[in-house]
């Protein structure tokens, strides 16, 4: 056998066979590991070369992207929160119960031709109605539209999300109203927000 | 519900937007709210929910490239940026359990670790890179073709195998000198400058180093017992 190969065949078997993976070197320099272990890895490195100066490596990255210094704002004072709501679907029983709800559908928003029946939610005082239109010329695409009374704060938004992916955004007029034009169809949960308050919508077939 | 109620009722997509917002204000180091980008490590993690992993990826992907592009060892790895996020994140999804996850009481703690995965991905590949391009000290006279001439295809034994072969090579050693020059060499893989300046009352100078390197490998080639881990017929991983 060649002598190099031998020796080269050593360095491939034995390459720091005793040295801990670098994760654990990492857990031991964050004092996140047991400490008989800690002391283990301690007396390793105190002959390791290589482990010593991948300790100093890792000390230095992560002093330079430090999360604390990212987290230092701190969190929100519980009235700084954006206040979260879980809508709920008004019944038609609840709507019919309802002297003031036939004011809350716009004279633009009703059944035509093969369209949904709007629904209504409700969450706390707000009251959001939604509409999905289908399009005559593209049969496998719908406009969703509506209308948000109610709503408080700056930059009244809806968010469409599908299967935990935002696929669009709208934005809220001053009279209340959306629209979303040429969604496919599927199911869709929306989200609408302002700067106060996020009103999360159970998921709707579009 | 209001901002008190459990998080456990909003919607994956509900939370993803929660925790996409506060994200933002945290970016922009502004007060920020993080239960809910931690109710989605809490889902994936305890709760082995793989949407929400998928959220947690298309959250914190670029932080993560961030980290891995600003890494010391980046630049030299010669690898593509995605290559070490893809890692680093496959590393956290590996190694978080539902029972480790108890230890990490916040969205800083996960992301410290997040931040972690991605060093180890880094310098698991520097290691790998290492064994490839390890110098091979010449004995004085040796060409170096024919170091070239080495079987770079040759792979690690499997874990069994290699404890059998250190035992093995243990027994074999004669004295301080020897297992000094063997450990040093190939398991810390120190050149005999860095060995000698670390036990250097052990030995007169660097030359005893290599004469004792040149001694055992001269042996341990003429071994019998060493032929059926190193021979054609030896087991590979």
């Amino acid at each position: 056998m060649e002598l190099a190969r031998l020796d080269r065949w050593l360095v491939v078997q034995l390459f720091r066979r005793d040295c801990p993976a670098p994760e654990q070197l990492g857990e031991y320099q964050l004092g996140w590991l047991p400490a008989d272990e800690a002391r283990a890895i301690s007396e390793h490195v105190k002959g390791c070369p290589r482990c010593a100066r991948e300790l100093e490596q890792l000390a230095q990255f992560m002093a330079a992207e430090p999360v604390e210094e990212m987290s230092r704002a701190g969190q929100p004072s519980v009235g700084e929160r954006v206040r979260v709501l879980l809508a709920r679907l008004v019944t038609e029983a609840e709507r019919s119960s309802r002297s003031f709800l036939p004011s809350l559908a716009p004279a633009g928003v009703g059944l035509r031709g093969q369209e949904a029946a709007p629904r209504v939610y409700q969450a706390g005082d707000i009251e959001i109605v939604v509409e999905t239109r289908p399009i005559p010329e593209r049969p496998n695409e719908v406009t969703l539209s509506g209308l948000v009374l109610g709503l408080h704060g700056r930059e009244p938004m809806v968010h469409v999300w599908s299967q935990a992916r935002r696929v669009a955004v709208a934005r809220i007029d001053d009279l209340g109203s959306f629209e979303v034009p040429r969604l496919p169809s599927g199911q869709y949960e929306l989200i609408v927000t302002s700067s106060a308050v996020e009103v999360h919508i159970p998921p709707l077939q579009a | 519900m209001n901002d008190d109620s459990p998080l456990a009722h909003l919607s994956l997509s509900g939370l993803a937007h929660r925790c996409a917002e506060e994200s933002a204000r945290f970016f922009q180091q502004r007060p920020h709210d993080p239960r809910y980008c931690y109710e989605l490590f809490r889902r994936a993690v305890v709760e082995d929910d793989q949407g929400a992993w998928e959220c947690i990826y298309t959250q914190f992907r670029s932080l993560v490239t961030s980290w891995v592009t600003r890494h010391p060892a980046f630049s030299a790895s010669e690898e593509e940026a995605q290559f070490f996020v893809n890692r680093a994140f496959e590393k956290m999804w590996s190694a978080l359990t539902p029972e480790k996850f108890a230890r990490f009481p916040d969205l800083s703690s996960l992301l410290k670790y997040l931040q972690l995965c991605v060093h180890s991905v880094i310098i698991d590949h520097v290691r790998a890179a290492e064994v490839d391009v390890a110098d091979v000290e010449l004995r004085p006279g040796m060409e170096a073709s024919d170091q070239r001439s080495v079987d770079w295809q040759e792979r690690a034994l499997d874990r069994v195998r290699r404890e059998e072969f250190w035992s093995l090579l243990q027994a074999r050693l004669r004295d301080e000198k020897e297992q000094r020059v063997v450990y040093g060499c190939y398991v810390l893989a120190m050149k005999p400058r860095e060995l000698f300046a670390q036990c250097g009352d052990l030995f007169g100078d660097v030359r005893e180093i290599y004469r004792v390197k040149q001694n055992v490998l001269e042996r341990l080639r003429r071994d019998p017992a060493l032929a059926q881990f190193v021979g054609p017929n030896a087991a590979r991983r």
